[in-house]
């Protein structure tokens, strides 16, 4: 698809510039272009309509799910997919009801971000990332808890207190 | 002074010899009534003294028959001590002169007992004048004599008591309220003695104030109206100092109910009330010193609170410095990293690999921060709520612990104040460590309701329970000895008004955490 639009949206302007590079070099034939907040945001996804927007999850003002939301409010209907930091199955299930199609995590970018978007640009969805990571490489924390990770819980709720 | 009684011829006729008739008729009838008589002795002496009849009155009182005492002195009657100062003589004196003498004193029977005699003896003349002997009418006595003497003895021995009681002042007084009698206790507590006070009025005793006032004639008519007066308040010492009392006045009647006085029964209470005062003002010192110390444990809640909430702000702060900082920086890195294997096809194979395993390092790197920045503050807490925020702890909870867990919540469960969702989320934050660490369960349910204005929060584990030492303790204080943790969450309960509880469930806990929901604060944090 080589006319395909993306609207990145993210308050960090060196994770813009991360998907941008990744976009670039996967799909080099895509517009993007960028909303640093909520306002910005639904102000170019109605100019633009991008096929795609990515879409963080916690910014100042609007949050994503605010954003997501309120586009779908205003009419607009093409796929949005949340890009976030935050892996729980409890969000990307919030995220699906706020009226996404798509649910990947920031640290998974290079391995789920253009295979989802290609995903939602078909008419699919995809939430699988947030259990991709586990997939990703065994945790040993799983069933037997990792010392250094437990010293450090200890440590964070001995010091809540 | 009585005429002496004239008798016709008593000493130059006998009876005999004494003309019948009329007369005769009476004068035996008169010796007839007179011999009968029992409760007098009637006899008649010659002028000298000396017995010249006899009746069954004196036989029976004296003990002598007539046969035995005719002729003898009548001094035989009295005491050894009377004859020698000669009253026998002197009475018979005194009768011949006066024609009449009465007397009441010891006499003895025969036997030699005595008996309490009252005696009257009446010279008796003929019609010239002549003095022809004595008639004496004795009485036996003793019986009245006796009953008098106890009863003057009870008067005297309680006349005595009241006289000595030395802890109330009991006096008497007139119906115009001057003293008429006093006593050791009266002379101690008001410092007067009997001869410097008995005829002064009682107001002396009352402050001016009062005297003025009339307080003491109200006192004594209040007493004559309804029978009693009791008081209580300042009097003043012969020294002019004050004392407190408390008295009563009680009137005194005569048979015809006339007033004739007052009663007067005063005690000295100023220790007691002074002890009271005393006792008053450790009181209030005391109330004082509670007060204080609910202040300050009023403020050292206040501060804990407020360490609470810097410690939530603070922590809230760094999480997200991590998370959305940090965290950012990191995911970019990877992207960038990650990215450069399809930048330049022609790297080496050793330099793809390296940079896949800089990739997964990040990607391990990332994985911590976010779990630390998590659970310094859970970011799904303030944008999705307690019902998401704990729904994400257990999983991890479950993934660290290995302890898998129940979440029982209503489908409709709305948003919670904020520091309600946070208050509890710390709640169970503290509770499951608690689990982990001590109670070797392998299972936690967990319930969080919503009913008649409060919220609640039940954690129940299968473990070792609670130790039996914490569990006696005082329910106040248990918390105190499961530090800093527990007693954190109490303060974060009590903060908001809410309890928490520790309870042994067979087997295993159960912590229960219940605040009341304030619809003030649940509207504001709905709009935040």
């Amino acid at each position: 698809m080589p006319n395909t639009t993306i609207l990145i949206v993210d308050d960090h302007q060196i994770v813009r510039e991360g998907v941008r590079s990744l976009l670039a070099t996967l799909r080099p034939g895509w517009s993007v272009s960028e909303a640093e907040d909520g306002i910005r945001a639904l102000d170019l996804a109605q100019t633009q309509n991008p096929d795609v927007i990515i879409m963080d999850v916690t910014m100042p003002g609007l949050s994503g799910f605010d954003i997501t939301s309120n586009l779908r409010k205003k009419g607009f209907q093409r796929p949005i997919l949340l890009f976030t930091m935050h892996k729980s199955d409890q969000l990307a299930n919030e995220s699906h009801l706020a009226g996404a199609q798509g649910y990947v995590l920031k640290s998974q970018a290079v391995a789920d971000l253009v295979r989802a978007i290609d995903i939602l640009l078909a008419g699919g969805t995809f939430f699988g990332s947030a259990d991709a990571e586990l997939a990703d490489r065994p945790n040993p924390s799983r069933n037997e808890p990792n010392p250094g990770t437990l010293l450090r819980l200890g440590l964070a709720f001995a010091s809540a207190f | 002074m009585k005429e002496p009684i004239t008798t016709p011829n008593t000493s130059s006729s006998s009876p005999a010899t004494l003309n019948s008739g009329p007369i005769q008729q009476g004068l035996d009838q008169f010796r007839l009534i007179v011999e009968g008589v029992l409760d007098y002795a009637i006899f008649m002496l010659d002028p000298t003294g000396h017995i010249a009849t006899w009746n069954a009155g004196a036989e029976r009182i004296k003990g002598y028959k007539a046969s035995e005492i005719i002729g003898k002195h009548f001094s035989v009657f009295y005491p050894d001590q009377d004859i020698q100062s000669g009253k026998p003589a002197w009475e018979l004196e005194v009768a011949q002169r006066e024609g009449h003498f009465e007397d009441e004193g010891w006499r003895l029977r025969k036997d030699g007992s005595r008996f309490w005699a009252n005696v009257i003896i009446t010279a008796i003349r003929n019609r010239e004048g002549q003095l022809v002997g004595f008639g004496k009418v004795t009485r036996d006595f003793s019986e009245r004599r006796e009953h008098e003497e106890r009863l003057r003895l009870s008067e005297e021995r309680f006349r005595l008591l009241v006289q000595a009681v030395s802890d109330y002042a009991i006096y008497m007084m007139d119906p115009q309220g001057q003293i008429t009698t006093w006593n050791i206790g009266a002379e101690k507590i008001k410092g007067y003695t009997a001869s410097e006070i008995i005829g002064k009025n009682f107001s002396v005793f009352f402050p001016e104030e009062d005297v003025r006032a009339g307080r003491p004639q109200e006192i004594l008519d209040t007493a004559a109206q309804i029978g009693v007066a009791a008081q209580e308040g300042w009097r003043i010492r012969k020294d002019g100092s004050r004392f407190w009392v408390t008295s009563l006045v009680n009137p005194l009647r005569d048979p015809s109910g006339k007033l004739i006085g007052f009663t007067k029964i005063t005690r000295d209470i100023t220790d007691k009330m002074q002890q009271q005062e005393r006792l008053k003002q450790e009181i209030a010192e005391k109330e004082k010193a509670q007060a204080l110390l609910v202040q300050s444990e009023e403020s050292l809640r206040k501060l804990s609170l407020n360490l609470l909430r810097t410690q939530d702000e603070e922590r809230k702060r760094i999480g997200r410095e991590m998370h959305d900082s940090l965290g950012q920086y990191l995911s970019a890195l990877k992207m960038k990293i990650e990215t450069l294997k399809f930048k330049d096809k022609n790297l080496s194979p050793v330099v793809v690999s390296e940079l896949e395993q800089a990739g997964l390092l990040l990607g391990d790197c990332l994985k911590e921060v976010r779990t630390i920045s998590y659970l310094l503050y859970p970011p799904m807490l303030e944008e999705m709520g307690l019902k998401s925020a704990i729904s994400w702890y257990l999983d991890g909870f479950t993934q660290r612990s290995g302890i898998q867990t129940k979440f029982e919540i209503p489908n409709d469960f709305q948003r919670l104040p904020r520091d309600i969702e946070l208050a509890l989320f710390r709640v169970l934050q503290e509770s499951l460590t608690n689990v982990h660490k001590h109670s070797s369960s392998n299972s936690v349910d967990l319930r969080l309701v919503k009913s008649n204005g409060t919220v609640t929060l039940e954690i129940r584990d299968y473990g070792k329970g609670i130790p039996n030492l914490i569990l006696r303790q005082s329910e106040a204080n248990w918390y105190a000895l499961l530090g800093v943790g527990l007693r954190g969450m109490n303060e974060r309960m009590r903060q908001l008004g809410g309890e928490l509880s520790l309870n042994q469930a067979n087997p295993g806990t159960l912590i229960r955490a219940t605040i009341p929901l304030d619809p003030i604060s649940s509207s504001r944090a709905s709009h935040q």
